[in-house]
């Protein structure tokens, strides 16, 4: 590894290889940092290497195939199994490679550090046996492992169909999938319907995979609210209820999904500028036409943009790409409109279908501010009553409430718990979460030891 | 609570002390749960059982002392030899690891 580079790229999922693979095309000396072992971010996980069948994880899993290999044989400098703990403004970059720690700097930086999963928190969900549909997902891409018979599914938004269909795929028995999505919302949905006709291969999927769920004949309770696991030390049983009947399913598997929403810490960390997206509830990165954030020189691309799928992730980090092939002199003006042109269109033609999936899959105001009871902080174990106990003593927003309860201070560093923290906030102060405020993030926002912070 | 879909290969690794077989070729993370070892630590607040939740490295759930540093076990391959313990401190000594 040099001491420098033209453009540093921060992810190796869809974004992130895009990004790195159109400016290192137009002659940009690039470096590429990932997490994973193996390029493919979460959607493409362990495509080159996994043993199930691509069949049955679907054709939007087997598309990655191609685009991995691509970047495998593109002219930049990729490093996998590399976490990235610090970023400035001034664009020195703080690296953790095998335990060893290393700096670089970079006149750009493209993060591409995409999405994680809402926090779904209720009585219960720290136990053992809850775990997220995402993690369902990684079992089965990365180590071909799918649940027992017997597993529950609960939440709303489109990866909880895919994961069940996958499950049907390979044989697994699934004992019922639990909707939380209000009923009201596919009424409020409609009107963004039209618009979404341009993007329609993505109504047909949904389509396809509600009709194979239901031809399953798995017991699918709609409208659920009220859900409360039970177990020790494993889980036991879920209670919900639906249709205003309370319900018991006995299993040892739930796992969990509500949307997804931006993975902001090295974004925040590096001071680029947020703004609310209040369909989707979440915070995202101000950005320019082509990702470029409030901190010039810092770009964003894909989820962690704001949510827009595998599929507009890759348009959104070519663009990028050439924005930073453009500003460093590679690309003039004229040929940076002119390759930009198609990919901007195809890319506004993917969003086309966000404000109807977005409130489609709106979470229930319920969900989204927790009982008394429930763990916020999963980590320092802190309840969603604590913080409205502090909110009454006059707690004035979340990076207060860290100070007085310790919620967010624990290892994940408020990943789990930032975003249901602003609602409590917001709906106690019965103010918008735009006008309540987030977390601050500053480094490491990546766990190091002294040691190693010392040797770098 | 998970089965795999095709036969595993096995490692040996020490845990707590104790000697223990894990399928190879996967996140140590995935081959704690593939193995029924949930929970897979203890809370440093309350001392209540936890097991990885997310398994894509947000949630610190699954962290655990390989080697004598503590690592989230879902981001690491289970290699064979490695040494493992099991993270459980108590609010009563308050420690965090």
């Amino acid at each position: 590894m040099k001491d420098s580079y033209q453009l540093a790229v921060i992810g190796a999922g869809p974004a992130g290889m895009a990004a790195a693979q159109a400016a290192a095309g137009h002659g940009v000396d690039v470096i590429l940092f990932d997490e994973q072992a193996r390029p493919g971010g979460q959607i493409y996980r362990n495509i080159e290497n996994t043993s199930v069948d691509h069949g049955l994880l679907g054709k939007d899993y087997a598309m990655g195939a191609q685009i991995v290999q691509a970047f495998r044989q593109a002219s930049l400098d990729y490093q996998p199994n590399t976490s990235v703990w610090y970023l400035d403004k001034s664009r020195q970059i703080g690296l953790l490679q095998q335990g060893a720690s290393e700096q670089v700097f970079a006149k750009r930086i493209v993060i591409a550090s995409g999405a994680q999963e809402r926090p779904m928190p209720f009585p219960g969900w720290q136990l053992p046996g809850v775990m997220t549909a995402g993690a369902g997902q990684v079992l089965l891409k990365s180590a071909a492992m799918v649940p027992e018979d017997g597993v529950v599914l609960a939440g709303c938004g489109p990866l909880l169909l895919l994961l069940a269909w996958q499950y049907l795929q390979a044989g697994v028995k699934i004992a019922a999938l639990l909707e939380t999505t209000p009923k009201s919302n596919s009424g409020k949905a409609l009107r963004h319907l039209p618009k979404a006709l341009v993007a329609s291969e993505y109504l047909f999927k949904g389509l396809q995979l509600t009709r194979a769920i239901r031809r399953a004949g798995i017991p699918w309770h709609k409208s659920v609210c009220d859900l409360r696991a039970e177990g020790g030390p494993n889980l036991k049983a879920i209670h919900f209820s639906s249709s205003g009947k309370n319900q018991c399913i006995e299993t040892g598997l739930l796992l969990l999904h509500q949307g997804v929403i931006p993975d902001l810490q090295i974004a925040q960390a590096a001071g680029c500028g947020l703004e609310w997206h209040e369909a989707r509830q979440s915070w995202q990165p101000k950005l320019d036409n082509w990702g470029e954030s409030s901190q010039l020189g810092i770009f964003v691309a894909g989820d962690l943009g704001g949510i827009v799928g595998a599929r507009a992730a890759r348009l959104t980090g070519q663009l990028a790409g050439l924005q930073v092939a453009h500003q460093l002199g590679y690309l003039d003006h004229a040929m940076r409109d002119k390759l930009a042109g198609p990919i901007q269109k195809a890319r506004d033609r993917h969003h086309a279908i966000r404000p109807f999936l977005d409130a489609y899959y709106r979470i229930a105001e319920s969900a989204l501010v927790p009982l008394n009871e429930t763990l916020v902080c999963r980590c320092e174990e802190v309840t969603a009553g604590h913080i409205r106990d502090v909110i009454a003593l006059g707690c004035n927003g979340p990076n207060q409430a860290k100070a007085f309860t310790r919620c967010g201070m624990g290892p994940c560093q408020g990943r789990l718990c930032a975003a249901t923290v602003e609602q409590i906030f917001a709906s106690a102060h019965k103010k918008p979460v735009s006008e309540i405020g987030r977390y601050n993030a500053r480094p490491p926002i990546k766990p190091i030891t002294l040691g190693q912070l010392a040797d770098s | 609570m998970f089965r795999f879909l095709d036969t595993n290969a096995q490692v040996e690794v020490t845990l707590d002390g104790e000697s223990l077989d894990l399928p190879a070729g996967i996140s140590l993370a995935a081959a704690f749960i593939a193995a029924g070892q949930t929970p897979m630590g203890h809370s440093p607040v309350s001392h209540s059982p936890r097991t990885a939740y997310c398994m894509m490295g947000s949630c610190f759930e699954c962290v655990i002392e390989v080697d004598g540093v503590n690592q989230r076990a879902c981001q690491i391959e289970v290699v064979q030899g490695m040494c493992l313990r099991r993270p459980g401190g108590t609010a009563d000594n308050g420690s965090q690891s």
